[in-house]
């Protein structure tokens, strides 16, 4: 009898050590260069996909370093000149991220999503280049241009919200008399200008039709409809719509700003919701709404518009094999799945690309609402110019701005200079 | 024998630190030399030669030009600037016409010990629209419109740059010529006094004297680190306003890390180290005229 039960509990423990070794899971680190302000109050909701995210894969540890701006670009075109990029890395579906596709330094991320492309919006797991997908989107797409209007203050002023340019423009004297910024815009990064006005005011004015001709070459930066949108820019520095010193205004300083008052009006990306939406009460985001930039005279671009792109995801480096590839696709997908946009669509109202039933959550902060709103709003996106132009011809767009806005070059130069700059690379 | 046993201490002693330097100095110059007659791409690890072009390319490039001339401009305000500033409170601490000297000297001391991506940061802030020097002035001139546009200016950007290159850097010079002086032999300057000499006379015919190499020394030390001033300018202005606060380190990261033209990027650090030599090798030649004409 005993013998029996000797040899029953030897087999048990045989049995069971075989388990512990077949299921045990294989710790993997993963490293990560994120695209994050953390002084911003988006890093909360960031802070709690990770932790989620932790909770649920325990055996994959996260070596997560965070960039911001035109450094995190820079981090990462170092790191890939030195062949040392991270395992996985946020990406952009062209643009500023075309570089690494081309040198195929991104793993395709099809095979990887398999059936669960159905999971997502179509626009969203569309090819990126070269047929292939290098980051999953974690929208359906973003708007880089939005007017966040501030209705308390324009009430207070006895002023309403303008439809037409000239109407903003006449606004600007009653504004400044109250010592305000007629628009607050953080343009210090030469980006900012270029993303989050110029390329909707090219949309708006030249319309889409014109883009697309000028990347391909049969149209002209020099031809009177960009000439225009630069001359708009320069316009309303000169009428103090926007001030000078929004060109020393670093871009985490806006929100604080807007939020406190200082200004009816503020341009900036529909992500900055998750940064206005924590500095405000509920009552108090009651009187903030989001808008695009009211008609233009003579615009050829559609009423309403806003300058768009395809969104953000994660990507992974190419070459993973074995449990780094498998952990770096549970991150890729749990980033972009249900869990983390949940996180997301409550904490900043980010509409997700991952189809979900949006209607079940309740207490969503005003904010965020009236982001899920805007898009339906919306009339159209055209393109954003740094997510068709890359290289050094963007880099002309986005300091001319700058210039412009300083009164340092014309709007005909500008254009020449780009065109001659395009020439080299279509 | 002795002498292959000497030699062979010699080299014992230098291969060390020479293989050293051949690595991570000789060889990156050498190479990227080589690297600015191609378009070399890191992806596909590919070169052609391309012969001149991007120097052709570089040369008829306005920003290169005014990052030249922004970098001459932060050489001018490291030399004639950081270099006397820093030898003037060192002759004041020397001399014990400051009180409190230990205090003293560890304030000017101080901004030489902290990260200057910290400091490039720090002075971000403070010019800032919403920052403190802005706000300061607005008080002063009770002008709550008051903003700082210097920094906008193309002309005049980089004279804020300057005001902080000579906060950051002149205590590493307070501490060069310090040290420098205090090997001076005292008895010297009391003869010199007992004799009736003034402060003045002291200063420029005993101590500036003894102190030509020393001065010698900080000019190259102060041209060599102009010229590949990067950091500060990086965190603080990342060259903008547009590019009118760019250097020539900050155009080649710009054209090597943005762009991924290694070429270019090549060629403007082969421009760099040419400009260091020409620098220094004036500094030397007009060391050489002086005591010359000392002589």
């Amino acid at each position: 009898m005993f013998k029996r039960l000797f040899y029953f509990v030897l087999v048990l423990v045989f049995v069971s050590s075989i388990s512990v070794c077949v299921f045990a899971q294989e710790e993997v680190e993963l490293t990560m260069l994120n695209y994050l302000d953390i002084t911003s109050p988006e890093a909360a909701v960031w802070d709690a996909t990770v932790e989620a995210f932790n909770a649920k894969y325990p055996n994959i540890t996260l070596t997560i370093e965070n960039s911001f701006g035109d450094a995190y670009h820079q981090k990462l075109a170092a790191l890939a000149g030195a062949g040392d990029l991270p395992d996985v890395m946020l990406l952009w579906p062209s643009g500023r991220s075309l570089e690494f596709y081309k040198n195929e330094l991104t793993e395709d991320l099809y095979p990887f999503l398999g059936a669960d492309k159905d999971k997502y919006v179509p626009s969203a797991v569309a090819p990126q280049w070269d047929g292939k997908l290098h980051e999953l989107p974690i929208t359906a797409g973003t708007a880089c241009h939005v007017l966040y209007v501030n209705t308390k203050i324009l009430d207070d002023l006895g002023l309403s919200m303008p439809t037409t340019y000239e109407e903003l423009v006449a606004m600007g004297p009653t504004i400044r008399d109250a010592g305000l910024y007629p628009i607050l815009m953080a343009n210090k990064a030469a980006w900012v200008m270029q993303s989050c006005l110029f390329s909707a005011l090219v949309g708006r004015i030249a319309g889409q039709d014109w883009i697309d001709k000028v990347i391909t070459g049969e149209a002209s930066f020099t031809d009177q409809e960009f000439v225009d949108s630069l001359a708009l820019v320069k316009d309303m520095y000169d009428t103090g719509l926007l001030p000078p010193q929004s060109i020393q205004l670093e871009y985490g300083d806006a929100p604080n700003l807007f939020v406190t008052g200082r200004s009816p009006f503020m341009i900036d990306g529909d992500w900055r919701v998750g940064a206005l939406t924590p500095l405000l009460t509920e009552e108090e985001q009651a009187d903030f709404e989001l808008a695009v930039f009211p008609d233009i005279a003579g615009q050829k671009g559609v009423s309403g518009s806003t300058a768009g792109v395809a969104s953000t995801g994660f990507g992974m480096k190419a070459g993973l094999t074995g449990d780094k590839a498998d952990a770096a696709w549970k991150w890729i997908s749990f980033f972009a799945g249900p869990e983390a946009s949940e996180l997301r669509f409550v904490g900043e109202g980010i509409i997700p690309s991952y189809i979900m039933d949006l209607s079940v959550y309740e207490d969503i902060p005003p904010l965020v609402v009236k982001r899920a709103a805007f898009y339906a709003e919306v009339s159209t996106n055209t393109s954003v110019l740094d997510a068709v132009i890359t290289g050094e011809p963007i880099t002309l767009i986005n300091n001319g701005l700058q210039q412009l806005a300083l009164g340092d070059i014309t709007p005909e130069k500008l254009a020449a200079d780009i065109e001659a700059a395009m020439k080299l690379v279509r | 024998m002795e002498k292959f046993k000497r030699v062979s201490i010699y080299m014992a002693f230098v291969l060390p630190a020479l293989s050293v330097y051949l690595a991570i100095i000789a060889f990156p110059i050498i190479s990227s030399v080589g690297l600015s007659f191609t378009d070399f791409n890191i992806y596909k690890n590919l070169a052609i030669w391309t012969g001149l072009a991007n120097y052709i390319k570089i040369f008829k490039d306005p920003v290169f030009w005014f990052s030249m001339r922004n970098n001459l401009i932060v050489i001018f305000v490291s030399v004639f600037g950081q270099i006397p500033l820093g030898f003037g409170l060192a002759y004041l601490i020397y001399r014990k016409l400051v009180k409190r000297s230990g205090f003293f000297q560890a304030m000017v001391f101080l901004p030489t010990v902290i990260s200057t991506i910290i400091i490039g940061i720090l002075w971000s802030k403070m010019f800032s629209p919403i920052g403190v020097v802005p706000n300061i002035i607005q008080s002063i001139t009770n002008n709550p419109n008051y903003s700082m546009t210097i920094m906008n200016s193309k002309q005049l950007a980089m004279i804020p740059i300057g005001f902080v290159l000579l906060w950051v850097y002149t205590g590493t010079y307070l501490i060069i010529f310090l040290a420098n002086l205090q090997n001076i032999d005292p008895n010297i300057i009391e003869a010199a006094q007992i004799d009736g000499a003034t402060d003045g006379q002291i200063f420029i015919k005993i101590i500036v004297p003894q102190l030509y190499g020393v001065i010698v020394l900080t000019s190259i030390l102060a041209i060599s680190g102009s010229l590949k001033s990067f950091d500060l300018l990086f965190a603080m202005t990342g060259g903008g306003p547009a590019y009118y606060t760019n250097l020539l380190a900050l155009y080649m990261y710009q054209k090597s890390f943005i762009f991924y033209d290694y070429g270019v990027g090549s060629a403007v650090s082969t421009v760099m180290v040419f400009l260091s030599i020409v620098l220094v090798t004036l500094i030397r030649f007009v060391r050489r005229k002086v005591e010359t004409m000392e002589a």
